[in-house]
């Protein structure tokens, strides 16, 4: 069998027109003769200096007769070892031995793999059973040909597909792997290969491999030269000189795998490619990572999606875009998955938390029912309910009373809120109230308010002027519920425009707890034009009659939309007052108030007004005629009379407004 | 390199630009909207609607509801608009010229009669034959136009006309409008302290196979039809992930037909809708807004994201392809009509990113789309194509597409969630996968056909849309 | 004496119905118009509480239907939160014999209750 192996080897290294030396030899040798490997070596370090290299007579004679001194360069020192022990122990017995018996300072091992310096520790080797050119072999049908139990890996090394399998931290026990494979599986021309730090480490220049079908080279800088004495100068020049020294990298990439021979161009030039050439060799991680991605795919998906993935993986490799897309692909895939259970898990855990929520407001809307209509259980619901601590149900609880006690007045009112206050729920507003998060807090501040708890007042009457809306509004609220003596006072003190939607609200609790509405006309004249306008608002509401003089002195307020508020009002509370002072502003309204003043007329016809309108019913404008001859209609007999009058020799138009301003459906 | 390989791979430059771009800008939308919605939703968590009900601080609202040849719906239709929670608004319901029963049947069943209503033709509009109000004092508040047939958008200037109140609504006769709508679109307009809001839009939900009782939801269920789903999630994608973040942009520059708040005095003076184009109500809204940029005025497009609005969308490919090309035709004339606005400052927003928006992403979209995939077409059948760059590509597309309606699913679950049933989500799951196969190149059939109708055709009007009711469905399901 | 009561706000409906109950009322349920209208077509009532805005059908479209279709004298009570004068005018017009505004006090609308059924 030997001879067999040496002569195909022979043809192998014939064929590929490469030099077999001795050393690659040795290689293959281990594999039968269990030698060690030059891959792996434990040497012991001598002397060295940064920058420049010793002379040999840096050392002494005597070491120099008995040892080869190997010279090598590493991270910009050149470093001096001697020895080749298989051993990191019989290395270190060799330590011994130089520090007894040369004067040398400190001498201390060294690791070193196909001469390159190493940390001590992280290599191991794995065996590889198989290599093929360019085009991938199926792993399952290795598996199967070879009955292998065991994980196969495909790696990569373009252009070649290696296949290894096992992982030993000792020679040995590769080397014994290999004859199992032999012997059981008949495996022939399995090999180790060292791999430090999960890389492949690449042989020597000279060294061959058996493959199953074709052969395969790789180049590598050049390994630690011997010195010589006759050598000296020369390599010192030259060391100078050529660049065949072993170039500085860092510790932890010592070994680099060159990447695919340059010389060789598979494919034809695609603009991803030419991004190759100019790169300069990649960071070792993203080699790594993508070793393992694709012996990941190799194992664990089928041949022909993992070959599709290979190629996306390697194309990724040439093209930042599609690196880019697939990771983005992946990416997505992600979210797609993560948002499809998050959505089903919170469906779910709302369909929950809804059933939970209703089952306790029916418990607890009975029970106030009960309370509030049946003596009887008066004790009891006291009872049950007092015994609610839960936070969460408390909040519910605290709901239910607040909808409840929205909807009743009187006598109900007075005894939800008594119960109330005695299961101390009222703590647990209060407690909200110096939350955070301003939801929270107006949440608080709505239940204070609701169920009237006076102590909260001054706290909350900080926030009348909060840049949150939501706060300031519910702030206002409260202030005007609670605050018995002068719910509007924060009238005087608000800064911010006061919105429709928090006069609307204010007015809504003014309604909804019947709170005393003082005189309005006392915020006439304040500077903030929106609390005019609500003042006015309020002034026809609550038809406080008694206000008019002021009112009608707002007439000339500098603010549009207050006077329309004004006129409105004027209107709404039928201030036959008012009249000579609407139809003395008139001609110096916008158009908007002056349509206003029409409508306003309408509620308060009088024949005082006659002459003022019968000229404006002449007017071009539609609106202001229409409006103009509604309250001319309003008038009554001598307002129609005058209707009749000014139709003579109109046009239709006119006559339909006439028409349409006499039907009463309208 | 050859002029023709540069013109390749610039053309091929383009397209990924383009396409990176448009994804880039549909993220950053989204990522908006959340904060929208969020915003939202803490803010009306415990907002109690019902206090506006009896307020005489809500503005006074005139709903107006174009209807052509509704014969079928038209009675409940009006009753369900009666019955909305709201203090004081009108129902103005404008019959533009039907042929067939319309006003019949609404006069007989609201007991209505001829008023003498002089019309105030603020903005022009065919002639109104009539106006009538119900004899019943329980439907004081409808009112009934009868004019010359002119368009949708000219029936809506009729109500315009006639209307008493400061705002209006413009709705879909057939929609269904939730009880509190007018309570909630109301609501920006009451709210704002410096700016002006000259709209509102609200969300539009589809109402196929609900159950719907009296011209209320009964209960809500996803669509059985399959157009029908395609739509629910183009729906929800457009609403809640898109039109969200434009209105805090305050660069929305549609608010759908279907259901609209408007501010009376300025849409007056803007001169009303515009009757001949088919888009009328993104044109509105966009001439609303550059009347309010040119008078120098602050003002604000805003959204509800509230579901208030639903309506039965088109089930058969051909309604729906109608639908598809008269929206297009719609988005093109507006983008005609108001070119000035393209990267003009003057409009701040409006001009440097929506206009531009509208003009590179919703209108050329489908071009762009549909030129790129010819393009790979021709180079798979002829070229030599670079398939996993291809397929990549694709991949990228087609994944970017499920993932965004995936999102639309989950954005619709955490805030209103309307489809209650588990079936009925995981149905969606499946149709976002679908739609990049199935809807999607309708899409752009129809787009392409809507562009050539517009420019080459020259197809300016509308189509005839049917209607089906949804009593009469729901009647043929019982038995 | 049977007592009618429709309104679609759950709590409300049950805290009348609990309070009439215990008043020794013989109480029936609607929970919009609609339900109302039918319920109203087939029995008589001594009394009816009623609610405005509710689905399908508005409590004044009920009131309506009751005095103009249906010619029943039954007394009605108006329950609701609308409190504008509009409103309140428009439901006596069309027949309503009293109207109680929420918030509302339970006893309250128990003796105007009774108020009724006495006459």
């Amino acid at each position: 069998m030997r001879s067999g192996l040496l002569k195909k080897m022979k043809l192998v290294t014939r064929f590929l027109n490469l030099k077999l030396t001795v050393a690659g030899m040795l290689l293959l040798v281990p594999v039968w003769a269990s030698n060690v490997p030059d891959s792996l070596s434990y040497r012991v370090q001598i002397g060295a200096r940064y920058g420049v290299p010793l002379s040999p007579e840096a050392f002494s004679e005597m070491i120099r007769e008995e040892f080869k001194i190997m010279e090598g360069q590493h991270m910009g020192w050149y470093k001096y070892t001697v020895g080749h022990a298989s051993s990191f122990d019989s290395a270190l017995r060799l330590t011994q031995y130089i520090t007894d018996r040369y004067n040398i300072n400190g001498p201390f091992v060294a690791k070193y793999i196909f001469g390159y310096r190493i940390p001590i520790a992280e290599v191991f080797y794995k065996v590889q059973i198989a290599a093929s050119y360019k085009k991938p072999l199926s792993i399952y049908a290795l598996k199967r040909k070879y009955d292998l139990e065991w994980p196969l890996a495909e790696e990569y090394y373009d252009p070649y597909y290696k296949y290894l399998t096992g992982s030993f931290l000792e020679f040995d026990s590769a080397v014994s792997f290999i004859r199992d494979l032999k012997d059981f599986h008949g495996i022939i021309g399995a090999f180790v290969v060292p791999y430090y730090l999960n890389k492949r480490v690449v042989e020597p220049d000279s060294f061959t491999y058996f493959v199953s079908n074709e052969g395969y080279l790789n180049r590598l800088p050049d390994k630690p030269r011997e010195i010589s004495t006759s050598a000296i100068e020369e390599s010192r020049e030259t060391a100078i000189e050529e660049d065949t020294a072993i170039t500085p990298v860092e510790t932890r990439e010592s070994i680099i795998e060159t990447e695919e021979p340059k010389e060789e161009k598979i494919r034809e030039d695609e603009p991803e490619q030419k991004s190759i050439e100019q790169e300069p060799v990649k960071p070792v991680r993203k080699d790594v990572v993508r070793e393992s991605i694709r012996s990941w795919v190799n194992i664990n998906l089928s041949p022909g999606v993992a070959v599709w993935i290979s190629h996306i993986i390697d194309l990724s490799y040439k093209s930042l875009l599609i690196l880019v897309f697939s990771i983005v692909v992946v990416f997505l895939l992600l979210n797609l998955v993560v948002v499809f259970f998050f959505i089903i898990f919170n469906k779910i855990r709302r369909e929950y938390m809804a059933r939970r929520i209703k089952r306790l407001q029916a418990e607890y809307q009975e029970l106030l029912t009960d309370y509030l209509f049946d003596e009887e259980n008066e004790a009891v619901v006291y009872f049950k309910l007092s015994n609610v601590r839960n936070y969460f149900k408390i909040q519910i609880l605290i709901d239910e009373f607040l909808r409840m006690y929205f909807n009743v007045s009187g006598e109900a009112d007075k005894k939800l809120h008594d119960l109330f206050i005695r299961l101390n729920l009222h703590k647990d507003s209060m407690r909200r109230l110096k939350k955070f998060d301003w939801t929270k807090k107006a949440k608080a501040f709505r239940e204070i308010t609701m169920m009237n708890i006076q102590e909260a007042g001054p706290y909350i009457e900080q926030y009348i002027n909060a840049k949150n809306d939501t706060l300031r509004s519910e702030a206002q609220i409260a202030m005007v519920r609670l605050n018995e003596d002068d719910p509007f006072s924060f009238l005087d003190k608000l800064e911010e425009d006061f919105t429709h939607w928090e006069q609307l609200n204010v007015h809504a609790i003014v309604r909804a707890y019947n709170i005393t509405i003082p005189d309005f006309s006392r915020w006439f004249g304040s500077e903030n034009d929106t609390v005019v306008i609500f003042a006015v608002k309020m002034t026809t509401i609550y038809q406080q009659t008694d206000s008019f003089m002021e009112l009608l002195d707002l007439t000339r307020h500098e603010s549009e939309k207050v006077r329309n508020e004004v006129i409105v009002a004027i209107g709404k509370m039928q201030m036959k007052e008012g009249i000579p002072k609407l139809l003395s502003i008139y001609s110096a309204e916008t158009y908007n108030n002056k349509l206003q003043i029409l409508k306003a007329l309408q509620s308060i016809p009088d024949e005082s007004e006659i002459g003022f309108l019968v000229d404006k019913a002449k007017e071009e404008d539609f609106d202001i005629q229409l409006n103009a001859l509604k309250v001319l209609n309003n008038i009554g007999f001598k307002g129609q009379q005058i209707i009749e009058e000014l139709s003579k020799g109109q046009n239709i138009t006119f006559k339909e407004k006439v028409k349409h301003v006499k039907d009463k459906r309208i | 390199m050859t002029f023709l390989e540069t013109i390749r791979i610039l053309f091929e430059r383009f397209i990924l630009i383009y396409a990176i771009c448009i994804a880039l800008f549909y993220i950053f939308l989204a990522i908006v909207s959340i904060f929208v919605l969020r915003s939202y939703l803490r803010k009306n968590s415990f907002v109690n609607y019902e206090v506006i009900l009896s307020s005489p601080f809500a503005p006074s609202i005139s709903i107006i509801a174009p209807a052509y040849n509704e014969e079928k719906t038209i009675v409940e239709n009006i009753r369900a608009l009666l019955s909305l929670f709201y203090h004081d608004f009108e129902v103005i319901i404008v019959n533009d010229g039907s042929a067939d029963a319309t006003l019949k049947k609404a006069i007989e069943a609201y007991d209505l009669e001829l008023v003498d209503f002089a019309v105030n033709y603020k903005i022009p509009t065919q002639e109104v034959r009539g106006v009538y109000k119900s004899r019943n004092s329980s439907f004081s508040n409808l009112i009934v136009i009868d004019k010359e047939n002119g368009g949708k958008a000219d029936a809506l200037n009729s109500g315009i006309n006639v209307s008493n109140n400061d705002y209006f609504v413009s709705i879909d006769v057939d929609s269904i409008i939730s009880s509190d709508a007018l309570l909630k679109l109301a609501k920006p307009f009451m709210e704002e302290k410096k700016r002006r809001i000259i709209a509102t839009g609200g969300v539009i939900r589809i109402a196929n196979s609900c159950v719907i009782n009296g011209g209320q939801l009964d209960m809500i269920r996803l669509p059985k039809q399959f157009l029908a789903r395609f739509q629910v999630l183009e729906y929800t994608r457009a609403f809640l992930m898109g039109r969200m973040a434009w209105s805090r942009l305050n660069g929305l520059l549609l608010i759908s037909g279907a259901l609209g708040l408007f501010d009376k005095e300025v849409a007056i003076k803007c001169g009303g809708y515009y009757a001949p184009t088919v888009g009328e109500d993104m044109e509105l809204v966009v001439r609303m807004r550059r009347f309010m940029s040119e008078e120098d005025k602050k003002y604000k497009v805003a959204y509800v994201p509230d579901p208030l609005c639903w309506t039965e969308v088109p089930t058969t490919l051909k309604v729906l392809g109608r639908q598809r090309n008269r929206w297009i035709r719609g988005t093109i004339d507006t983008l005609r009509i108001h070119k000035r606005l393209f990267f003009n400052p003057k409009y701040g927003l409006m001009g440097m990113l929506s206009y531009p928006y509208w003009f590179f992403f919703e209108w050329l979209a489908p071009l762009v789309e549909t030129v790129g995939l010819f393009y790979f077409l021709l180079i798979a059948l002829f070229g030599a194509p670079n398939w996993p760059f291809f397929f990549i590509l694709l991949g990228f597309v087609y994944f970017y597409g499920v993932t965004y309606s995936t999102y639309a699913i989950l954005y619709e679950e955490l805030t209103f969630h309307k489809y209650e049933r588990k079936w009925d989500v995981l149905r969606l799951f499946v149709y976002a996968w679908l739609e990049p196969l199935i809807f999607h190149p309708l899409i752009l059939f129809w787009a392409i056909r809507g562009n050539f109708d517009y420019f080459v055709a020259g197809k300016k009007g509308w189509g005839k849309m049917e209607r089906r009711g949804f009593e009469k469905k729901k009647k043929k399901k019982k038995s | 004496m049977k007592v009618l009561i429709c309104e679609d706000d759950e709590m409300i409906l049950k805290m009348v119905e609990f309070k009439m109950t215990r008043e020794g009322y013989n109480v029936t349920v609607a929970r919009n118009g609609k339900e109302a209208a039918a319920i109203v077509q087939d029995s008589e009532f001594d009394l009816i509480i009623t609610d405005v805005l509710m689905p399908y059908m508005t409590g004044l479209e009920l009131i309506n239907l009751i005095r103009e279709k249906l010619k029943k004298t039954t007394p009605i009570i108006v329950l609701s939160k609308i409190g504008l004068e509009d409103t309140v005018l428009k439901a006596f017009k069309m027949g309503a014999d009293d109207y109680v505004v929420k918030p509302f006090s339970p006893s309250e609308l128990s003796i105007r209750a009774k108020r009724l059924l006495n006459k």
